[in-house]
């Protein structure tokens, strides 16, 4: 028998369950490369274009333009031209019950859970396998751990990895204290105690980036390696004052979305959903609270002073610190490199803002894969 | 996020709240669910189950079953609001508003303005509106238009699970009368609505699609079939956006304003007669201050100025249907 390729629905982000096809790039019958865009897809949050999973002539169009198709679906074959159309019919028969007996046991890709820690309920996400070293990903300010959507999947075929809800974002309790990089990282560094993870690969972006190297600073044994993705708090860094008050102050998604445009190098990346989400995190009793909070002190010099401290400490760890950072991040500025101590690695992602692990995913994601299997 | 049900949301939000603040207090007919009745109380609590389980909490004290007289109902509700609770009284349809009306509009909603910003009126009106389940004249209308045009109350229509527990919570934590109109429609509309509590502002709009070509201004339970005429159009290159007000009063103004600037064409979907209805009002915004944007005469699609008729056959035709609504918008788009 010749070689047959499904064409898939594929799983765009955590929350896509099923997508719309738009428009068949190619028609039925044409010789397709591995890789080429084959069609549209329309998802809740985007419409992008689904390459070519293999190679070969597309001999059926299963799902039409305009059809709903769930994550998963058999949506098109491609095949040799000469595979017989029965083997064909027996391919796609044979997909359609397979999917209906799996049906039932696909587990959601990351499983949520919430767990007490430092006196406090925290939400986690798992993914990935058991064995290994732990990733541990941190998020940034008002973001939560759905930002790591385009990064999960790329690291849990390797390493198992956690995901975890900030003190006052995402589904942890909005309860911050006094908002400081310390009181983040003992209930980060509880987190971990929780759950048994003695080292970890520490990821963490913006905030997040400071959170998980004041945990390194003052626990250093936990920290398997540390990667900051533009990071706070940084030499030669500057936060942006009119981002943090404009997010707490903007009660609409009119109002809001220039800011949001702030953190991405290209402004029609923020859609409505990314709006709307911020939106309704805001509108959670407690959040207000838990945001002004922890822009005071990301805005005043007592953490930053202290982090900057301990950065020569961090940088005699063994494998460094790897700091990877856009030269156009309007949010917490651009690192300067020559006043970093040595042992502190900067990667630079082009054509990127401050999200560069949500713009050039496939990119940061090579470089976080590199930087936890060596 | 969890899904949940419009109907859940209600009955989230009534919790949530009530555990906060135990000032909050529920009074109206069955909401114990059969108190001095046979049956078990405390089971169902609400005709439509909006209140289940209240009683079984919060007890006799805080969830009042009261006697079928809703002037008494509304009466009490307005003098406990005045005196420091925040009752949320539930008018089993809103169709029985006639019998209480005083207590609501001549009371309720004057008290702030006639004792010169002393007292407050922190108290929600619950009721179920709106027509589709064969009940007949006096158990089928919308009667928002009645409350909005009252100065001191505010009148809420969730259109959507998460809208409405946002909405409930905000409207109990506000000092003014509240109506908050429940779509019986949608009770059984599943969505995404988070645990925790949180608030929509009043007067804030959402933009439930957003496009270029055409402006829908939509309320309650018109809002998600719009949005499906809406979706189904883009296929066909129309480009419509789609505006759920969420409160009739306050009215978000400038949100559909700056739509119609963009967009320059109107379609105003109410479930309600036609006359003095928020289609009228929303028509005569736009053609009061955006005349100059607007392309093509505004369209409205409501119902018919007659009562709600029994007949299944007739009450299908009645309210706006997905083709008087797409019939509406190619006729708006069309016009040159």
């Amino acid at each position: 028998m010749n070689a047959i390729v499904p064409i898939n629905m594929p799983k765009w982000g955590l929350s896509m369950e099923e997508g719309t096809i738009v428009e068949w790039l190619k028609p039925q019958g044409a010789i397709i490369e591995e890789g080429q865009e084959l069609l549209e897809i329309e998802t809740a949050k985007i419409v992008n274009v689904a390459e070519a999973p293999g190679s070969g002539v597309l001999r059926r169009i299963i799902a039409e333009a305009g059809a709903v198709v769930p994550v998963g679906a058999l949506i098109g074959i491609l095949a040799d031209a000469d595979t017989s159309e029965e083997e064909l019919d027996d391919f796609a028969n044979k997909f359609e019950e397979f999917s209906a007996v799996n049906k039932t046991e696909v587990a959601p890709f990351l499983q949520l859970s919430t767990i007490e820690a430092d006196g406090r309920v925290l939400q986690i996400g798992r993914a990935g396998p058991d064995e290994g070293t732990p990733v541990v990903l941190v998020h940034g300010w008002a973001a939560d751990l759905k930002s790591w959507q385009f990064n999960l999947e790329a690291l849990a075929k390797l390493l198992p990895v956690y995901a975890i809800d900030l003190p006052g974002h995402g589904g942890s309790s909005k309860e911050v204290g006094d908002g400081s990089l310390a009181n983040l990282a003992n209930a980060l560094g509880a987190v971990l105690d929780t759950l048994g993870l003695q080292r970890a690969h520490l990821i963490g972006h913006s905030l997040g980036g400071a959170v998980a190297a004041r945990l390194a600073a003052d626990r250093p044994e936990i920290a398997e390696t540390l990667t900051l993705i533009a990071p706070a708090h940084m030499p030669g860094g500057q936060i942006s004052d009119e981002f943090l008050d404009g997010v707490i102050s903007a009660g609409r998604a009119r109002s809001l979305k220039p800011f949001l445009q702030m953190l991405v190098a290209d402004p029609a990346s923020v859609t409505r959903e990314m709006v709307e989400d911020v939106l309704k995190y805001k509108r959670i009793d407690g959040v207000d609270t838990a945001l002004s909070v922890t822009r005071d002190r990301l805005s005043g010099d007592t953490d930053r002073v202290a982090l900057q401290a301990d950065l020569a400490a961090l940088a005699q760890r063994p494998g460094g610190v790897l700091i990877i950072a856009s030269k156009s991040d309007r949010i917490v500025g651009v690192p300067d490199e020559s006043a970093l101590p040595p042992g502190f690695q900067v990667r630079w992602i082009e054509a990127a803002g401050h999200l560069p692990h949500l713009e050039r995913a496939g990119e940061v994601n090579a470089i976080l894969i590199e930087r936890v299997c060596r | 996020m969890p899904k949940k049900t419009y109907l859940q949301a209600i009955n989230e939000a009534m919790r949530s709240e009530m555990r906060r603040d135990e000032r909050v207090i529920v009074i109206g007919e069955d909401v114990a669910g059969g108190q001095g009745s046979s049956g078990e109380v405390g089971g169902v609590g609400s005709v439509f189950g909006q209140m289940q389980g209240l009683y079984k909490e919060f007890g006799a004290e805080r969830v009042i079953d009261t006697p079928i007289s809703e002037s008494a109902i509304m009466g009490a509700a307005a003098g406990a609001a005045l005196t420091g609770l925040r009752p949320v009284a539930e008018l089993m349809f809103v169709d029985f508003v006639g019998v209480c009306f005083d207590q609501i509009y001549n009371q309720a909603a004057k008290f702030r303005y006639m004792f010169g910003g002393h007292a407050t009126t922190p108290m929600v009106i619950r009721a179920a509106a709106g027509a589709g389940f064969r009940a007949a004249a006096q158990h089928s209308q919308t009667l928002h238009p009645l409350f909005t045009m009252i100065p001191g109350l505010k009148v809420v229509m969730p259109s959507n699970p998460y809208d409405a527990k946002g909405l409930l919570i905000e409207a109990i934590r506000d000092d003014d009368p509240v109506i908050f109109l429940e779509s019986k429609a949608l009770y059984g509309m599943e969505g995404d609505v988070p645990d925790e509590a949180y608030r929509i502002p009043f007067g804030e709009a959402n933009v439930a699609r957003e496009g270029d070509d055409i402006t829908l201004v939509a309320f309650g339970a018109m809002v998600p079939r719009t949005l499906a005429v809406a979706v189904a159009l883009a296929k066909h290159g129309i480009d419509a956006e789609v505006i759920d007000p969420r409160t009739t009063s306050p009215l978000d103004e400038e949100t559909i304003l700056e739509s119609i600037r963009r967009t320059g064409r109107l379609v105003v979907i109410d479930e309600s007669p036609p006359r003095c209805s928020m289609a009228a009002d929303i028509a005569a915004l736009v053609a009061e201050k955006a005349f100059g944007s607007l392309k093509a005469p505004i369209l409205k699609v409501t119902c018919p100025h007659t009562p709600v008729p029994f007949s299944p056959v007739l009450e299908d035709a009645y309210v706006p249907t997905a083709g008087r609504i797409e019939e509406a918008i190619r006729a708006v788009l069309a016009y040159s």
